[in-house]
């Protein structure tokens, strides 16, 4: 198809779009509005927007409960928590349900993690599957891009029933294949999140790791999921590979930043550095097969 | 004057401003929140909820930008913090999905259950980054640094999204026109070349 041809079928688009959205009428939104205005009522907000769902959520929480807390309801190996995650942007989305299991070397409960993709045939078939220990609560899946690729990576995590401790997982996803990037158990009032590009690990010291996985791209490219990053004074910064095949340099300039846990790097795709003084700094990234295709992380280090 | 009246003389300032602002603005608001949600109902409620914290704030609005970028902003990021709710995530109780077969169904066309036009479709079936800018460049004819503005992402990214937009609904499109030639010759069409 050429561009031409493609520009035609926007345009088309276009005009279905056009047709689409004709009949919708703003009145009704406009009148609520101004009764919401007359009423002074400001403070809905989500809970507004979100008030058809209420009752579905509630039903879905009190299954959870229900699943969580009834006598010997665990003891069978039922799934009870489901979420798609698109680990791919060109294929259907994958799945995650997480399955209550009991370790039998074990006390308390674990989760199973199960990641599963659709196979060429469109059945569903186990990708990944992990062991949370002592967990019961499953956190949301979270997806972090590596971009120009159409891959993304998972965090998968859980809770204990205290909420003490978290487990997690950083999975790579290539055709089918998983790779754990990251893996974590029993992490001290822990926190994780994802934001632009990188996943951030809090403890309850106070300890900051900021973690930005690469790979390398089928041309041979170096792929980092962000380029820039900002940290603050004692914060650490983990770069970790997606696989072990490829073998990387990493070259700091040292200015705001210092490399720590070198250990050896010939068997670890991995690099950790410390914030230890206000500047900028940079990390270059080389893959030792192919040293022209590497790319350079720039640093912004804050009091 | 006294204090109740210049209170309600601004109050209604303030109402006479929104209504200028929701004829101005209302449709496509409605229409970029509906890009971000493919759900009319949630994005009518989006409408709902720019349009009060627009009331709420045109006293502190400076005026550092337009209304239409304020305004394009505020509903950007509802949605956003909509599409981060726990309630979208879909943390699905299992007895809910008793086949998968479904859910996958679902998921290919969970969000509105017509839309109109099957390339329309298509563009509407591309991952929200992609699809926004091209709904915003393609429908609403914004420029890509206008889209920036509004999505609050830097221009280069906008033209990078746009074209790998344009890669991918190429894609699509040419499988969907050979899913179709297929079905035409009325030879099966294995599930994973559908189109959508």
């Amino acid at each position: 198809m050429d561009d031409n041809r493609l520009e035609e079928l926007l345009q088309e688009a276009k005009n279905q779009a056009d047709r689409f959205f004709a009949g919708w009428d703003l009145d009704p939104s406009r009148q609520k509005v101004k009764s919401r205005i007359q009423a002074g009522d400001f403070k809905k907000g989500f809970s507004l927007l979100a008030r058809r769902e209420w009752a579905k959520l509630g039903l879905a929480l009190a299954c959870l409960l229900l699943a969580l807390f009834l006598p010997y309801r665990l003891q069978q190996a039922k799934p009870y928590a489901l979420q798609t995650v698109t680990l791919d942007e060109r294929q259907p989305a994958q799945l995650v349900n997480f399955v209550p299991v009991s370790n039998p070397a074990r006390t308390g409960q674990g989760l199973l993690a199960v990641l599963w993709g659709l196979n060429p045939e469109g059945q569903y078939q186990v990708i990944y599957s992990s062991m949370f220990n002592d967990s019961v609560f499953p956190h949301p899946v979270s997806t972090l891009d590596f971009p120009g690729t159409p891959y993304r990576m998972a965090l998968i995590s859980s809770e204990d029933s205290e909420q003490k401790y978290l487990h997690y997982r950083l999975v790579g996803y290539t055709d089918q294949n998983v790779n754990t990037i990251l893996a974590a158990d029993y992490v001290p009032g822990g926190k994780l999140d994802i934001e632009e590009g990188k996943m951030v690990e809090e403890r309850e010291d106070g300890s900051v790791t900021h973690i930005i996985p690469y790979q390398i791209d089928d041309k041979g490219d170096l792929v980092l999921s962000a380029d820039n990053i900002q940290l603050q004074i004692g914060e650490e910064l983990l770069l970790i590979g997606f696989d072990l095949s490829n073998q990387v340099s990493f070259m700091a300039r040292e200015d705001a930043i210092r490399k720590i846990d070198a250990g050896n790097e010939a068997d670890k795709p991995e690099a950790r550095f410390t914030a230890n003084s206000v500047g900028e700094d940079c990390v270059r990234l080389t893959p030792n097969a192919n040293p022209a295709k590497g790319k350079t992380l720039y640093i912004r280090v804050v009091k | 004057m006294g204090k109740v009246e210049e209170s309600k003389l601004q109050d209604d300032l303030r109402t006479r401003q929104l209504e200028y602002l929701v004829q101005r603005f209302g449709k496509k608001i409605l229409k970029l929140a509906y890009y971000h949600l493919r759900d009319r109902q949630q994005a009518e409620d989006i409408v709902q909820e720019v349009f009060c914290r627009v009331y709420q704030n045109l006293d502190s609005f400076r005026q550092e930008s337009s209304y239409y970028t304020w305004i394009y902003r505020i509903t950007v990021n509802l949605c956003k913090d909509y599409l981060r709710s726990a309630y979208y995530r879909r943390i699905i109780p299992w007895s809910d999905f008793r086949y998968l077969d479904n859910l996958r169904k679902s998921e290919e066309r969970m969000f509105e259950a017509v839309e109109g036009g099957d390339v329309f479709r298509k563009v509407m079936d591309l991952p929200l980054k992609y699809r926004t800018v091209t709904a915003l460049y393609y429908f609403e004819e914004m420029t890509t640094q206008e889209i920036s503005q509004v999505l609050n992402i830097k221009e280069n990214a906008v033209r990078t999204r746009l074209t790998r937009a344009r890669k991918i609904l190429r894609d699509l499109l040419m499988r969907g026109e050979t899913s179709h030639g297929r079905q035409q010759t009325g030879r099966t069409t294995p599930r994973s070349q559908k189109s959508s």
